[in-house]
């Protein structure tokens, strides 16, 4: 159980986990409370696209060292819920800003959601990152990293219309 | 005279049945309580110490013997003694709530057995599940009971009291009442239960509070107070505290929502009763002296069939077209139109049924359940305000009153200019547009058509008064209606369907005439309400449509036109989670009434509904027109309460009716929510409010100047005004437009249109921003709202909507 859910952690911590997500998702969802008819299928693209990426860019990273593990519940949860259907919502309605604006909003979140990730199921933990020290340097550039979202999801887009009928690019 | 009962239903004997069962049962318990207290009980009872205890036997002995007592007398006569059944469903209901808290938070729950382990409490739940069941069983005998007594076709028996209790002091005053105020709530029930609305059951919820609401001041319900006592109470908490304010606002919405809809209830029971008319000084067009003459006046008008699907005749779950509309209303039909002219194959999804003309008749009640259903009982959240629209093919335009006003110029300036809306539409071609359709929908200045005796008589005083008043001159301009009528006999049932196809409605003419010419290229299917879009991506793929029956299709086009009319419209979009701005910037031609009272008889009613006009210039905001209804309409819009109502509605022949039309600001908005998932959100801000105070007082001033005895405002708290002078007071008595009855016909926008993506919902072109092949075009994309009549706008703009829509086709 130890890799699957984390050393220590139990079902409950999950929900915990899941709480937030929620109470996330209620702030983010308000303005934006349905996704619009013409852009259902870039969130299902994206969800799908990012939800495959980052579930097994996380465990390919740890395997090269980059990334602290992520037990294989709380990266499915996180990829999937978080990542998948909270983010993917956020770039509903804020793909049309200016990508410093999303930048800081995709990073801030995602840095709530890491910090209270690492604080209840002990994960997103390394000493060190490369050569920043402290607790907090390895939760500062995860987060940074998440607040590339909307830039890459510009391309994940662009590519996905060349294959699915519905993707819109605006 | 004792009035002989009739024989007891089935339910009721059963119910008598039951009861003596019960009755039995009481009884025995009532010794199965006594007895263990006076006598040895076995070793086996020891643990069940409370049965032993005389001060549990001494209790539950009374309540049980009371109970024996009750059930006794009313199984005799279930009729009778209804009262005791009451009181013995009630007392169970207490009993049972009793029960429930003590096994909640009872703190001498003591042991009585450890094997098997058995709690106090464990007894009390065994008890509330059999009480409840007895109970549950009397309240469902009881109730089926009194329904069969009354022969209900839609109300409870408690919300046909409350009903009547209702109109026993709302129809009231000086002479006796014609018919009965049980006869009054018969007739509600009836009407009700032939409604065609899927809103309606909030009458339900409104009788059910105004029956219960008493007792939260300690009063006993409604219908169990005398008559002096319900006036007064009704008097001194419906009205009296309202007007005076001395409540949180949130009830006072609420108490003048339960009030307004409950009054307007019984004013429709007994002012659509054909007893009534005779007392009141109202004939009906059919029972006129010269009805025959009227007829004969102008041949008959040839009409072409207009052929309709509905749910029997579509088979399967899906339909194709190759452009499809949703509603057949008037930017519909003209869409249709301008599209089957282009070689195109349309298709019109209408949610309201299809009446032939040869359908309508004098009764207002059947007509508007036929014409309006959903679309009379529409309320703003707040319910003070009332938005009526047509729904049935052909939309607002069967039930309008044809009155036409061009789009104004200024209006058009500033839905054009880049600064404000930006809507990008060529103004000259929005003009030879309008030139077109007046054209084409036979738009007329109403004397030219119609003899002048057949127009409002009202509207004859309201000239005179405008002449006394030397309001006749230029710029201002008066006079009687243009409008798209061809030779009106003025039977005065434009608000129910012309039976005379004077009224060239598109139900008569465009859809007709265009079903002939474009050879099966017009098809229909009426009684199917779209819900909702579905699409990939920038494409529109299909409209979910369901009928009346529940039935859902799916219906696919090339092309699809949202026609559905102000809110619906902006309803249809918000399902399919369409546009961020759908339901925005709403607003509407905020309409109220001024009634004046004139010595003589005019008989208002007597002619075309809305005949005459003024037009102040320069524009002080406002339009008046004059207004008059059939008896029940009018008394929905007739001021007073009570007495002074009925008073009003005595001398309904010599009054005279002038509404107030004001362009309101576009601050409202229409969303998925509320009680019946279209909640419109509107205050009108201090400038519509001024504006119509304004037109009330020159309106009432015209009326004096033409000689009427006083003029009464569409107010909440009544006033009547029966000089110039005194009318000048009416902004110190009217505060905001919670004072004031206001409402409308002519909703606009929601879907406004702009160039800018972020403001509007269709850009210049009627498509939807962001989508390739949908496109909206009814009065819900106006930028903002006229502030004249609105059908000749919402026409232009289809027919100039048709010919782009075309071109891209
Ligand atoms: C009592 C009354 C009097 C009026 N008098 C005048 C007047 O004298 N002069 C004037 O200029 N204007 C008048 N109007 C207003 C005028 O009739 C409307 O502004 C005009 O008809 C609006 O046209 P529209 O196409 O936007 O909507 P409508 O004509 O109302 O048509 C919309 C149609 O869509 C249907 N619909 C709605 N939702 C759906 C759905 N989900 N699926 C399928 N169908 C749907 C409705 O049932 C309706 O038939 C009056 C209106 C009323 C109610
Ligand atoms: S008054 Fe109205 S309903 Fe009657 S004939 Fe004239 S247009 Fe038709």
């Amino acid at each position: 159980m130890d890799t699957f859910l984390g050393a220590g952690n139990t079902w409950c911590d999950y929900l915990g986990v899941i709480v937030i997500y929620t109470l996330l998702f209620v702030c983010i969802r308000a303005p934006w409370p349905t996704i619009e008819l013409n852009w259902r299928v870039n969130f299902r693209v994206l969800a799908i696209c990012w939800f495959i990426m980052m579930f097994t860019g996380n465990y390919l990273f740890y395997l090269l060292g980059v990334m602290s593990f992520l037990p294989w519940f709380n990266n499915l949860l996180h990829t999937s819920l978080w990542i998948g259907i909270v983010l993917t919502w956020l770039y509903h309605g804020v793909h049309k800003h200016s990508l410093i604006e999303q930048f800081i909003l995709f990073a801030g979140y995602s840095f709530i959601v890491k910090m209270a990730e690492s604080m209840m199921l002990g994960s997103w933990m390394k000493e060190s990152f490369y050569f920043f020290h402290g607790r907090y340097a390895y939760l500062i550039a995860m987060s940074i990293v998440d607040g590339f979202y909307p830039l890459i999801s510009i391309f994940v887009l662009r590519i996905a219309k060349k294959f699915v009928r519905g993707v819109v690019i605006d | 005279m004792s009035v002989p009962m009739t024989p007891f239903t089935p339910q009721e004997k059963r119910l008598s049945i039951y009861l003596k069962a019960l009755a039995v049962f009481y009884s025995v318990a009532t010794l199965a309580y006594l007895i263990p207290g006076i006598i040895s009980l076995p070793a086996s009872f020891a643990p069940y110490r409370f049965l032993t205890d005389p001060a549990y036997d001494n209790n539950s002995t009374v309540k049980i013997a009371l109970f024996a007592l009750l059930t006794w007398i009313a199984a005799a006569n279930v009729r009778k003694y209804r009262e005791m059944i009451v009181v013995v469903i009630v007392a169970s209901i207490v009993a049972e709530i009793a029960s429930i808290t003590l096994v909640l938070f009872a703190k001498n729950n003591y042991l009585i057995s450890t094997n098997p382990v058995m709690y106090v409490t464990d007894i009390l739940v065994g008890s509330i599940i059999f009480d409840g069941l007895i109970a549950g069983v009397l309240l469902g005998f009881f109730l089926s009971a009194e329904r069969s007594r009354l022969n209900l076709l839609y109300f409870s028996p408690m919300q046909f009291r409350a009903l009547k209790a209702v109109a026993e002091v709302a129809i009231d005053g000086e002479g006796a009442t014609v018919i009965s105020a049980e006869q009054i709530a018969r007739n509600v029930d009836e009407y009700l239960s032939n409604f065609e609305a899927k809103s309606k059951w909030i009458t339900k919820v409104v009788f059910t509070m105004m029956q219960i609401f008493p007792l939260f001041s300690f009063n006993p319900p409604l219908s169990y107070m005398s008559r002096e006592k319900r006036l007064a109470y009704l008097k001194k908490r419906f009205y009296q505290d309202v007007t005076l304010r001395i409540m949180p606002e949130f009830i006072r919405v609420f108490i003048q929502a339960m009030i307004r809809m409950s009054k307007q209830l019984c004013y429709m029971g007994y002012y659509n009763d054909t007893r009534v008319f005779d007392a009141i000084g109202y004939k009906p067009f059919s029972r006129r002296s010269d009805y025959d003459e009227r007829i004969n006046l102008y041949p008959e008008v040839p009409r072409k069939n207009l052929i309709v699907m509905d749910e029997g005749s579509i088979p399967g779950d899906e339909f194709s077209a190759e452009i499809a509309i949703v509603g057949s209303g008037a930017a519909a039909s003209i869409l249709a139109h301008g599209l089957v002219e282009r070689g195109h194959h349309v298709l019109l999804i209408e949610r309201g049924k299809h009446h032939d003309r040869s359908e309508f008749t004098e009764n207002e009640i059947e007509m508007v359940s036929k014409l309006y259903a959903d679309g009379a009982l529409q309320m703003a959240s707040d319910f003070r305000f009332q938005v009526f629209q047509g729904s049935c093919v052909g939309g607002s335009t069967v039930v309008n009153n044809a009155v036409c006003f061009d789009l104004p110029p200024e209006v058009l300036d500033r839905w054009v200019d880049p600064r404000g809306l930006n809507a990008g539409l060529s103004t000259p071609d929005v003009i030879a547009s309008m030139d077109f359709v007046k054209k084409l929908i036979h738009v007329n200045a109403v004397p030219l058509l119609a003899l002048d005796k057949h127009l409002n008589p009202g509207g004859r005083k309201f000239i005179q008064g405008i002449h006394a008043l030397g309001l006749h001159s230029t710029p201002n301009t008066y006079g009687s209606v243009v409008a798209n009528i061809e030779h009106c006999i003025g039977c005065g049932y434009c608000n129910i369907g012309c039976q005379f196809g004077r009224k060239l409605s598109m139900l008569d003419t465009v859809l007709p005439t265009v079903q002939a010419s474009g050879k099966g290229k017009l098809e229909i299917i009426a009684s199917c309400e779209v819900l909702k879009f579905e699409g990939t991506g920038e494409n529109v793929t299909a409209a979910l449509g369901e009928f009346t029956s529940g039935r859902r299709i799916k219906i696919k086009a090339d092309k699809f036109i949202l026609s559905a009319g102000a809110i619906s419209s902006s309803i249809v979009l918000l399902r399919s989670g369409i546009s961020k701005n759908a339901g925005k910037r709403l607003g509407f031609n905020v309409g109220s009434q001024i009634t004046a009272a004139f010595a003589e008889r005019i008989d208002s009613y007597d002619g075309l509904q809305i005949s005459h006009y003024l037009k102040p210039s320069p524009s002080r905001g406002y339009v008046i027109e004059t207004w008059y209804n059939p008896p029940m309409f009018q008394s929905t819009a007739m001021p007073g309460w009570f007495e002074d109502h009925y008073r009003n509605m005595l001398r309904y022949n010599k009054l005279a009716c002038g509404g107030v039309l004001t362009g309101s600001e576009s601050n409202a908005e229409v969303r998925i929510a509320g009680l019946t998932g279209r909640e419109i959100r509107y205050t009108p801000t201090q400038r519509d409010f001024t504006n119509l105070l304004e037109g009330l007082k020159l309106a009432g001033n015209i009326f004096l100047a033409a000689g009427a005895e006083s003029v009464m405002p569409n107010s909440f708290k009544y006033y009547e005004f029966d000089s110039s002078l005194a009318l000048s007071g009416l902004n110190d008595v009217l505060k905001d437009t919670s004072d004031l009855s206001i409402g409308t016909g002519h909703p606009q926008g929601g879907n406004v249109m702009s160039k800018d993506a972020n403001v509007g919902v269709v850009g210049p072109d009627f498509k939807v921003h962001g989508y390739k092949n949908l496109y909206v075009c009814d009065a819900s994309v106006f930028p903002s709202t006229l502030g004249v009549n609105p059908q000749i706008t919402v026409m232009t703009l289809a027919n100039y909507a048709a010919s782009s829509i075309a071109q891209e086709a």
